[in-house]
Order: structure tokens, then C-alpha cells, then sequence
């Protein structure tokens, strides 16, 4: 612009006005308004003047507010990435009662004088599946500033009591994408969520970010995610809910998974494992090795090793709570799995579009197709005839019926079988030596179960149940010596027994009466029956001799008893949250058999949680009384181990449980932390020395029972990574269990024999590629106890070997290395996975039995033998989903 | 595995050779791995087995044997006797009362003309070791124990095939040494000493212990609540028996550990099972294993039927 001196003084003003209206309409339009900068900003339960100063540092807005009329120490949470600074400034201020207005260049902060609201007014309602309509167990409900929320409970119902104002709601559940809903509280409304699946195709999800999907509870939990159950390095191509939850702290099995678990120096009788709430008595196939629960059918799995609710009782040690899914309400879907030793198929759909829907799942071992032929050959080679089976399946059912829309019917079936058939027989010339086996045994359970929401606050649960668990076992050793003039026969045999039926029913209420107190209260009533029997006879105890027994003949002399129990468990528990980050789970359970005096018992529960954004640290104390007695003849969970009632003769088992644990984490999925524990058992059984132990009505065969004490204790540590492309989870766990038993090991202390001093476990899981995961698993246990003999036989009528002292002895450590690949591969029609991998990589023979053997032909020479089991397997499965 | 996974899906029409491939690597894992575990010795020489149990007002019994080893070195007599010297200290003296050989019976003796046990007297074995503050172990004769009354209810016979069958509910309120301690070995017998079956212990039912080498039960002193044993008693007779002798002798915590581990040994002589029996020896030295132990009877009729 060139001023000149013809154009004048007049001239020149009127320019400069213009060149300063012309630079200012350009600065303002090239400008950005304060409320609308965009900022990245996370606070967790800081003083409301602070995030004001935080946020006007970081965003360069001019706020301006009476430091002494706002409530400038009201805690705020929010957590906002690339958001506008107004929308922020909505969010922490509306629960003050406050909002902006921009002034100029200002943001101008002033109490809300159009909301005169006050009380409150309660959301409730149901978040599920949105594809599915699978309702969600233990999804969050929370407000923005996380200062109210709460969980669904187990039939994916939540309510929640707000104020009368603006809020905005998160609605979220790992695995999903969260939802969020503003919404204004003036009246009760219901808000139903329907949450959509992260789009993966692998098992293992891509987490960005876990801090909105994982809580903490008070209690002593893990809750276990699906995706890596079934992401999980399978033994034999089978993904296993029990074996995964073997690899976490604190819990050990006998080698390979015989046995059942054990958590914290606790036996495998004493934790309540139970499928949609009815108890399972025996949860395996192959004594351990499988579980029957088929993974693809389970939809949530939570294990409580300390701070147990008082809603659970009945066992001693922990709780494995686990749900089944309830099949998808909307479309048809599909899946079978072939792997090395089982096919396995499962299906689910509406029976009627969104109101009803079933899914079925079985399982079925092929490994009997081959394994008689086998063996058939296998003895040949060592000139004897014969063979052996083993067969496992299962099938599990549920049929979901939605009645109304605050009603639903559930009908379900679990019915499990293994068989086990062998029979030997060894010829050389005149001389016939045989043995014949024949173990079967299985669980059934049928079970109906109505859920009821009775108004905004208040949800019942009425179930009916039967479960029974069957277990026979007949053995025959039999020596013959044919010819004249008579033959010579003798044998040792065994019939073996033990049965339990329950019928249950079961009644719960929760009342979620304000976002600080979920009241629940119930009631169950089981009556049992148990069918033990141990019979153990030779030749000598049939008059007139016998040349042939068999497992008719023995079950005509055996006098097996048949004893009934009832016990009813009454409860009520308070989850309370005082705020602050800190909650307290109080409740008592109370006990009693009907048909018996003296045993009623008052379990009190309590478990307390302090938390922030990163940290939290817990603290429990559980008393349990478990009116029932497993009789382990090794301690290694055969299913041959006999459920017994309490009794007069045997008292209930009790416990008491403490617990307490300190635990970080961050947003990226990293989790640190550490526990102790403490546990006491009474009155616990065991077999007796040199037991063949027989259970029939001609004998006092429960006096014969060992009755005794024990206590354990422990350490855990865990580190974590759950959330990227790269997962690992390592625990170490230090565990000291010892049992005391007047009748035996001379009254002396000696180690529980599957306790494990030492427990480190790793696992890691690369994601290679959208279609592809690397997964390598390590174990390492301390060996397990077992009583050792001295280099001494006793002539006490024929040689015997002397054991100085009970559990003596340890078995050389347990390690096991499993490396896997999964494949995945999507089709119109749905997905293909291929899983190849190899269990125990590197073949180490990990001990998990002795026996003493005593040579045929010398009776004074003996060998003292460690059994392995599972040596490197190839593993390799193939699933298709539809 | 790659490569494997390429021929076994090649092999589509070789059905048997496919079925053995299955088999052979399927196979793999149903055999289990068996190793033979080392057992720890400080040597495998035999050592002896002493059993010495001292019953009051008889002659004291010492059997002797070698043990034997688990590589098959049977147990046995001793070969030459004679050569072995046991004895039997009283008290504080510094000699004791020689065992003698009797070849016969095949044991050591002390006849009880040369040694009668006194009630609250001390009594050492000596002989089963070097050293004789760890080989020597000692007891305390135990007094008799006193019966304050045996009651009979309950008491029912019936006949069956031949045989009468008496059945009774006994309870015997005693008085031990002390309160609360005391072993006792319990054989409850007819007039005509036949044994009565002990069908079911009513009360303490922890405290008692069947035996199958030995007749009777032992029991536990301190496990028995107000002093009083009540069992469920029965017998088949060819006459009703008119007696109950209760033969009680008050034992040793050796004479109750050894005489326990003996009959849940028997009842498994193989100790093959998973609870194996756990050994209770007293004796316990370089040289020998055993137990020595000692027992008071007293024997207490009781009519029937008054």
C-alpha cells in the first residue's frame, strides 16, 4: 500500500481503519475458539481446582471462576484424548453443577442455575452380545468421571441410582467396544446395551488400552478372559478351561494335570467347582488330564482363591465359578474341531428369534477306534494276550428361553463318561497269570433355572438341580496252575465304589440399592446320598472255593451302605463402596445338616479393596466348613477316591483362609503384583497305613478312618503384559503345606504330598500376523512328596519293606516346555483354525507315581519305580466355525 | 513336523501304511516312561531286627533276626547266636541281666526267676548298639491297670445255624496311671478264652485300633473321653458264654506305635500300596532296628448275667 501526499490526511485514516478491521476479522477467523482447542488430558480422583489449572496450562484457555464458590476440592476423574476443551470442561464440571460460557476470549465459569433438580432416579437394565444376544456377566456401567458405576450381575443385569442431572455413561466389557450413552437422569429409565465384538479374527485380542475393561473385586479372584483359554497352548489340539486355570498362581496339580487341582496347599476335594451354580463332583476325563467342561461352550470362568463371598460355601479351599454360554438368540453358528485324540462339534441358534435359543456341544475321544488293536499287538510282542481300552465323551445342552422381558428359563444337561478296560493274561505252558480291570466312571447333571427381575433394584434366581457322579472299579489278579489232579487257583480281587447324588435347590436375590451397597442374600438346600464301597477279597474268603470271580460275584458279597445327608446354607453379603477407591464385601454363611446335631456352623467373610487408577491392594478372611470327606488313596485324585458324608464318627472339615495382595498396573496392559495367604484345615480324613481298606456294612469301617489337621502357606507373584501384540504372564509361588495325623507317620508333621515349594510358570503369545499367533508355554514345579523306603526288609511272616517316615522323599523337579502355532483363516461362511505345536517340547519324563514292585520270582528283591506319563506329543487340531 | 504333516496327507491311498503311522506315533504317549528310583543306604549289609516285648510276670522274649535288603537278601535267623550279647539293665546299674539263646524256639531269653520287672522301675536293652547313649532305649514298667467298674447292657443271644450268637454293649470306666495318658491292649475273652468280636467302638472312635496279628485292640489313653471304653461286643459259641474276662494291660507308647504299625503292615505285607505303613522302632542304630516295649495285664471277670 503506498501512501502518497495527493491522497490526503482523510484518505489515510480511512485506510488504517480498514487495514486494522482487515487484520482483525482475519485473526479472528483464522483463529480457534478456547472451547474448541483440542486436548489430551487424564486425571484419576484429583481436587477439581487442580484439573482447572492442569487444564488451562494445557490448553492456553483464559478460565475464570471464584476460586471460593467453586467446590474447588470435589475429585474429579476424566480421561480425554484429542477431545475439545469444552466438552471436557462439561463433563467435570456438570457433577459440581457448574458450566461455562465463553466470554471474548474467556471461559467463564458459573454455577448452573436452571438445574434445581435434586434426589435421585435409577438406570437399570441388560448389556449383552449385540450379535449374539449372549448376556454379559461382569460388565462395567460406570459414569465418565468413574465416580458411581457398577457391574452386570451374573445374568448380564446391572442397575444403577444417579442424580438428577446430565451424565455420560461408558458401557464396557473386554473383548468389546465400548459404548457410550449421555443421557439426562430425571426419571428411571431403562437403558439395555447391546456391546459389538472387537473385530479379530485370532483368539488373542488386541488391547490398546485395558484401563476401562478390567476391575478389581474384593475378593481374592482371577477371572479368567475366554480368548486365552482357548488361545492357550493345548495339549493334544484341546483347549482346557482346568488346565489354564493351572497355570496360574498358586495353583499345582500332580503331573500333567492328574489329579484336579490344588490351590494353595489344599486338595483337589476342597474346591467348589461349579457349572451355572450347580456343584460338579469329578471334573475330569483321563484322571486329569482333560477336564469335562468343554471350553467352547464356557462363556465366563472366575477362580476365588481367598476372600470368598458367603454366597459360595460347601468346600474348603477355593471356588471355580464357571457359566456357560447361552447360544446365540439371532443367527445359526456352528463349530467341530478334529484334534489328535477327539472330535468335538457344537451348534447353537433362536429357536424362536430372540426369544429362545439352544446350544449343544459333545466331545468325543476316537483313541478307543485304535487303542485295543494296539495293545493287542503291543502284548503279543511280549508273548500275552489281551488288550485295552479307553474311551472318553461328553455332551453338554442348554436351552435359553426368554418368557417375558424381565424372565428367563434356562434348561441344561451335562453328562460325561470315560471307560477304562484292560485284561492281560500271560501263559507258560500249565501257568495262567491274568489281571483284568474294568474302570468306568461319569458325571450327570440336569438342572433348571428361572431368572427373575422383580423391579429396577432387585433380581432373583431360583434354580433346581440334580448332579451325580459315578465312579466303579473292578480289578482281578488272577494265578492258575491247570492239571490233574486239581487245579491251583488264587486271586486277588477288588471291587471298588463311590457314588454321590445330590438334589439341590437354590434361591438368590440381589438388591443393588444404591451404587454403595449390592445386598445378596439366598438360600440352598442340597440332599445327598453317597454309595461308598471298598471290597477287597482272595480265594481264601469263599467257602466253597472258587475257580472264577467275577464283578457279579463280587458285587453279590459286597454290603456296600447307601448314606444319605441334607445340609441347608443360608447367606447374606453387603458389597459396599465408601468411596475413595475403597470397598468392603461382608457377609456370613450359615450351615447346618438337617439330619444331624452339632454341625451347624457360622462362616463369616470378609475382604476389603483399596484402589486407584494404577494401584490396589487387598485383604480377606474366610471361614469354611465342608460337610463331606474325599478319601484319596494316594492323594493323586484317581476317580477310585471315595466320597464320604460327615458324620459323628467324621466331623465336617473346617478352614479358615486370610489372604492379603498388593497389585499395580498400567494402560498398557502391564500388571504387577504379589499376595500372601494363610490357611488351617480340621478335621480332614485320609486313608490309613497300609490301607486295603474295606467300606461295607459288616464293618465299622469309618472308625478305621484317620482324622487330622493341616496348614499352608504361601507367597505369589505375578508379572503381566494382556494387552498389544505381544502377551506374557509369569507367577512364582512359594508354598509350604504340611497335614498332622495322630494314626499316622507316628503322629508326626510330615508334607502334604502334592504341595509344590517352588512354582514358576511363563507363558508368551506373539501375534505374527492378523491370521497367525506363536504361543510358548514353561513350566517349572518342585517335585511333588512321596514316602521312600530304607534299604531294609523285615521278615514279619513274609519280607517287608520298611518306610522309616511319611513323605520323605521328593521327586526330581517337574519342567515342561510347549511351543504352538495357530493358523487362522476366514471364509465367507465363517473360519478355519489350525493349531500344530508340540507338548513337552524337549521330553523330559516327569515323574508323578512310585510303586513299589516286588519281583515274582525272588520276594526278597524289590524295585522302587517312578512312573512318567506324557512324554513329547506331537499336537495338532483343525476347527471350523460357521 | 512340516515335513511329516506333507507324507502322512501324501500317503492318502496307503491306508495300512497310514494306520501304522498312527499308531506307531499315537502310540507314543500311552507308554508310559518307568525309571527305577535309587534308594538311599548308608551301606547294604543286614542289620538285625530286635523284637522285645516284656510282658510283667513272664519270661522276658527277645527275637533276633537279620533283616534282609530290597536287592534280595533275604531276611533270616542269625546264624551263629551265640556269638550276639544282649542284655537287660535295671535301673541304674551298670551290668545287666544276660539274654540267653534258646535254640529250640529260636529266641533270647531271661528267664523271670532271674529278672522280674517291677512296676515304676527302668528297664535298658543293651546290645543293639556301640554307643550307648543312642542304642540303649529305655522304658518304665507301667502299673497294672485299675478297673472301677465294667458295665454290661444291651446283652442279646440268638441262634443261628447251630451257633449261638451273644451280643453286648461293655463299657469299662478305668483309671490310668495318669488322667489322660496311658496305652492300653484290650482282649476281651469268654470263660473258656475265645475271643470276642469287637463289632463297633461307640465313643472315641480315633482311640481304637483293631489288630490283625494279635488279638484284641490297642488303645489310645488320651483319646478316651471320661476314662471310659464302650464296645460293642460278639460272639458265636456253641454254648452261650456266662464270663467276660477282660484281659486289660496297660502298654508302652512302643509297645501301641510298634503293635500299630505290625497290623497296618499286615493287613498290606506287600507295603506295596500308596500309604504304606511307616515303621515304628525304639531301636534304631547303625546296627540294628527293633523295638523294645512292655505291657502290664490284668484280666477282669465279669458275669453276664447276674
Amino acid at each position: 500500500m503506498i501512501l502518497t501526499k495527493q491522497t490526503g490526511l482523510s484518505d489515510l485514516k480511512g485506510i488504517i481503519v480498514i487495514v486494522i478491521l482487515l487484520t482483525a476479522a482475519i485473526s479472528c477467523f483464522g483463529q480457534t475458539r478456547p472451547d474448541e482447542v483440542l486436548i489430551d488430558y487424564t486425571c484419576y480422583q484429583k481436587p477439581l481446582k487442580q484439573v482447572l489449572k492442569e487444564i488451562a496450562a494445557i490448553s492456553g484457555a483464559n478460565l475464570v471462576y471464584s476460586e471460593s464458590r467453586i467446590p474447588g476440592n470435589k475429585l474429579v476423574t476424566v480421561k480425554a484424548k484429542k477431545e475439545k476443551l469444552g466438552d471436557v470442561l462439561n463433563v467435570i464440571l456438570d457433577d459440581a453443577g457448574y458450566s461455562y460460557q465463553l466470554v471474548g476470549n474467556q471461559l467463564v465459569l458459573a454455577r448452573e442455575t436452571s438445574k434445581n433438580l435434586s434426589g435421585e432416579s435409577r438406570i437399570y437394565g441388560y448389556v449383552k452380545d449385540k450379535k449374539s444376544g449372549e448376556l454379559l456377566i461382569g460388565a462395567n456401567v460406570f459414569l465418565h468421571d468413574r465416580s458411581k458405576g457398577t457391574i452386570t450381575n451374573e445374568s448380564g443385569f446391572y442397575s444403577l441410582p444417579l442424580p438428577k442431572e446430565n451424565h455420560r455413561l461408558h458401557f464396557s466389557y473386554l473383548g468389546y467396544k465400548t459404548v457410550l450413552v449421555d443421557i439426562l437422569a430425571l426419571k428411571d429409565s431403562v437403558i439395555n446395551i447391546g456391546l459389538e465384538p472387537d473385530g479379530v479374527l485370532n483368539e488373542i485380542l488386541i488391547l490398546d488400552d485395558v484401563l476401562e475393561e478390567e476391575h478389581e473385586e474384593t475378593a481374592d479372584v482371577q477371572n479368567l478372559h475366554i480368548d486365552k483359554i482357548m488361545a492357550s497352548n493345548h495339549l493334544a489340539g484341546e483347549p482346557d478351561v482346568l488346565r489354564y486355570i493351572a497355570s496360574q498362581p498358586g495353583v499345582t496339580t500332580a503331573a500333567d494335570g492328574i489329579g484336579g487341582l490344588n490351590i494353595r496347599g489344599g486338595s483337589a476335594d476342597q474346591n467348589l467347582v461349579m457349572l451355572d451354580g450347580v456343584p460338579i463332583y469329578n471334573t475330569t476325563h483321563a484322571m486329569g488330564i482333560f477336564s469335562i467342561f468343554n471350553s467352547a461352550a464356557i462363556k465366563s470362568a472366575s477362580v476365588y482363591k481367598g476372600g470368598i463371598p458367603a454366597r459360595y460355601a460347601g468346600r474348603l479351599s477355593s471356588v471355580i465359578d464357571l457359566h456357560t454360554r447361552d447360544g446365540n438368540l439371532n443367527k445359526w453358528h456352528g463349530d467341530a474341531t478334529l484334534s489328535t485324540v477327539a472330535v468335538k462339534v457344537s451348534a447353537e441358534g433362536p429357536l424362536i428369534s430372540d426369544k429362545a435359543s439352544f446350544i449343544m456341544s459333545y466331545r468325543r475321544t476316537f483313541m478307543d477306534v485304535w487303542i485295543r488293536e494296539y495293545t493287542k499287538y503291543r502284548n503279543k510282542e511280549k508273548k500275552q494276550e489281551g488288550s485295552s481300552n479307553y474311551f472318553f465323551n461328553d455332551i453338554n445342552a442348554k436351552l435359553n428361553i426368554h418368557i417375558s422381558k424381565s424372565s428367563r428359563l434356562m434348561l441344561q444337561m451335562l453328562h460325561s463318561n470315560d471307560l477304562f478296560e484292560n485284561s492281560t493274561a500271560a501263559l507258560a505252558g500249565e501257568i495262567r497269570d491274568e489281571v483284568d480291570r474294568d474302570l468306568r466312571w461319569g458325571n450327570k447333571m440336569y438342572s433348571a433355572r428361572l431368572n427373575n427381575q422383580l423391579s429396577k433394584a432387585a433380581f432373583a434366581r431360583t434354580t433346581a438341580y440334580l448332579t451325580q457322579y459315578d465312579f466303579s472299579s473292578y480289578t482281578n489278579n488272577l494265578f492258575e496252575i491247570s492239571g490233574s489232579p486239581s487245579n491251583t487257583v488264587a486271586f486277588d480281587a477288588s471291587l471298588f465304589q463311590s457314588a454321590v447324588r445330590e438334589l439341590g435347590f437354590r434361591q438368590d436375590f440381589d438388591f443393588m440399592l444404591s451404587s454403595s451397597h449390592t445386598i445378596k442374600i439366598g438360600g440352598l438346600y442340597q440332599k445327598r446320598q453317597f454309595k461308598p464301597g471298598v471290597l477287597n477279597v482272595n480265594e481264601e474268603d469263599f467257602n466253597p472255593a472258587i475257580s472264577i470271580v467275577t464283578k457279579e460275584i463280587l458285587k453279590g458279597k459286597s454290603n456296600f451302605p447307601t448314606i444319605n445327608a441334607a445340609e441347608v446354607n443360608l447367606y447374606a453379603e453387603d458389597l459396599m463402596k465408601l468411596g475413595g477407591g475403597v470397598s468392603i464385601n461382608a457377609g456370613i454363611n450359615y450351615s447346618f445338616q438337617t439330619d444331624k446335631s452339632g454341625f451347624g456352623s457360622v462362616q463369616p467373610r470378609i475382604s476389603l479393596l483399596a484402589e486407584s487408577e494404577a494401584l490396589h491392594f487387598k485383604v480377606g478372611a474366610t471361614r469354611l466348613q465342608q460337610n463331606m470327606h474325599l478319601l484319596s488313596n494316594n492323594g493323586l485324585g484317581f476317580p477310585s477316591d471315595v466320597w464320604l458324608p460327615a458324620s459323628n464318627i467324621l466331623p465336617p472339615q473346617k478352614s479358615w483362609l486370610f489372604n492379603a495382595g498388593f497389585g499395580m498396573r498400567n494402560n498398557a496392559g502391564y500388571k504387577v503384583g504379589t499376595e500372601v495367604y494363610f490357611k488351617s484345615f480340621d478335621q480332614i480324613t485320609s486313608y490309613r497305613e497300609g490301607a486295603n481298606q474295606d467300606i461295607n456294612l459288616n464293618t465299622d469301617w469309618q472308625s478305621e478312618i484317620p482324622v487330622g489337621e493341616g496348614y499352608a502357606y504361601g507367597l505369589e507373584a505375578y508379572a503381566e503384559k494382556s494387552a498389544g501384540k505381544t502377551l506374557f504372564n509369569f507367577n512364582y509361588t512359594y508354598s509350604v503345606s504340611d497335614r498332622k495325623f495322630a494314626d499316622l507317620n507316628l503322629g508326626r508333621k510330615f508334607p502334604f504330598a502334592l504341595n509344590r515349594t517352588h512354582s514358576l510358570k511363563a507363558s508368551f503369545t506373539y501375534r505374527l500376523s492378523e491370521f497367525s499367533e506363536f504361543i510358548v508355554n514353561w513350566a517349572y514345579l518342585s517335585g511333588n512328596y512321596y514316602s521312600q523306603p530304607i534299604n531294609v526288609t523285615v521278615d514279619l511272616g513274609r519280607p517287608v519293606v520298611i518306610f522309616p517316615e511319611k513323605n520323605n522323599a521328593k521327586f526330581p523337579p517337574f519342567h515342561r516346555l510347549d511351543v504352538g502355532f495357530s493358523f487362522y483363516n476366514a471364509f465367507k461362511w465363517g473360519r478355519a483354525k489350525f493349531f500344530i505345536g508340540v507338548y513337552n517340547a524337549y521330553n523330559r519324563n516327569n515323574p508323578f507315581y512310585t510303586e513299589l514292585v516286588r519281583d515274582k520270582e525272588n520276594d526278597s528283591r524289590f524295585e522302587f519305580r517312578q512312573f512318567s506319563l506324557l512324554p513329547l506329543l506331537p499336537t495338532i487340531s483343525y476347527s471350523v466355525s460357521f | 513336523m512340516l515335513i511329516f504333516i506333507v507324507i502322512f496327507v501324501s500317503l492318502n491311498h496307503y491306508r495300512a501304511i497310514r494306520h501304522l503311522l498312527v499308531i506307531s506315533i499315537l502310540g507314543f504317549f500311552l507308554q508310559s516312561c518307568v525309571d527305577v528310583l535309587p534308594v538311599p543306604s548308608p551301606s547294604d549289609d543286614k542289620k538285625l531286627l530286635v523284637i522285645c516285648e516284656m510282658s510283667v510276670s513272664h519270661d522276658i522274649k527277645a527275637e533276633v533276626s537279620y533283616t534282609g535288603t530290597l536287592s534280595g537278601v533275604k531276611p533270616g535267623k542269625l546264624e551263629v547266636p551265640d556269638t550276639f550279647n544282649f542284655s537287660i539293665v535295671e535301673g541304674e546299674k551298670d551290668f545287666g541281666v544276660a539274654f540267653r539263646y534258646n535254640a529250640r524256639d529260636s529266641f533270647f531269653q531271661i528267664p523271670k526267676s532271674n529278672l522280674s520287672l517291677r512296676v515304676g522301675e527302668t528297664y535298658k536293652f543293651r546290645g543293639a548298639g556301640s554307643n550307648p547313649n543312642t542304642s540303649e532305649p529305655t522304658l518304665v514298667i507301667p502299673d497294672r491297670p485299675n478297673v472301677d467298674s465294667i458295665t454290661i447292657s444291651e446283652l442279646t443271644s440268638t441262634v443261628t445255624g447251630g451257633k449261638t450268637i451273644t451280643e453286648m454293649v461293655c463299657s469299662v470306666k478305668y483309671r490310668g496311671l495318669t488322667p489322660d495318658v496311658g496305652y492300653f491292649h484290650l482282649i476281651p475273652l469268654t470263660e473258656k478264652k475265645e475271643t470276642w468280636e469287637v463289632i463297633a467302638f461307640e465313643k472315641d472312635h480315633q482311640a481304637y485300633k483293631r489288630m490283625n496279628h494279635k488279638k484284641g485292640l490297642l488303645i489310645d489313653g488320651a483319646r478316651v473321653k471320661d476314662q471310659t471304653i464302650k464296645l460293642r461286643l460278639r460272639i458265636a459259641t456253641d454254648v452261650a458264654p456266662e464270663y467276660l474276662y477282660l484281659d486289660l494291660g496297660n502298654a508302652t507308647e512302643a509297645y501301641y506305635k510298634y503293635n500299630y504299625f505290625l497290623s497296618n503292615t499286615y493287613t498290606d505285607p506287600n507295603q506295596t500300596s500308596e500309604n504304606q505303613a511307616i515303621a515304628a522302632f525304639n531301636i534304631n542304630t547303625p546296627k540294628a532296628y527293633g523295638t523294645f516295649s512292655a505291657v502290664n495285664f490284668v484280666s477282669f471277670p465279669k458275669k453276664l448275667k447276674d
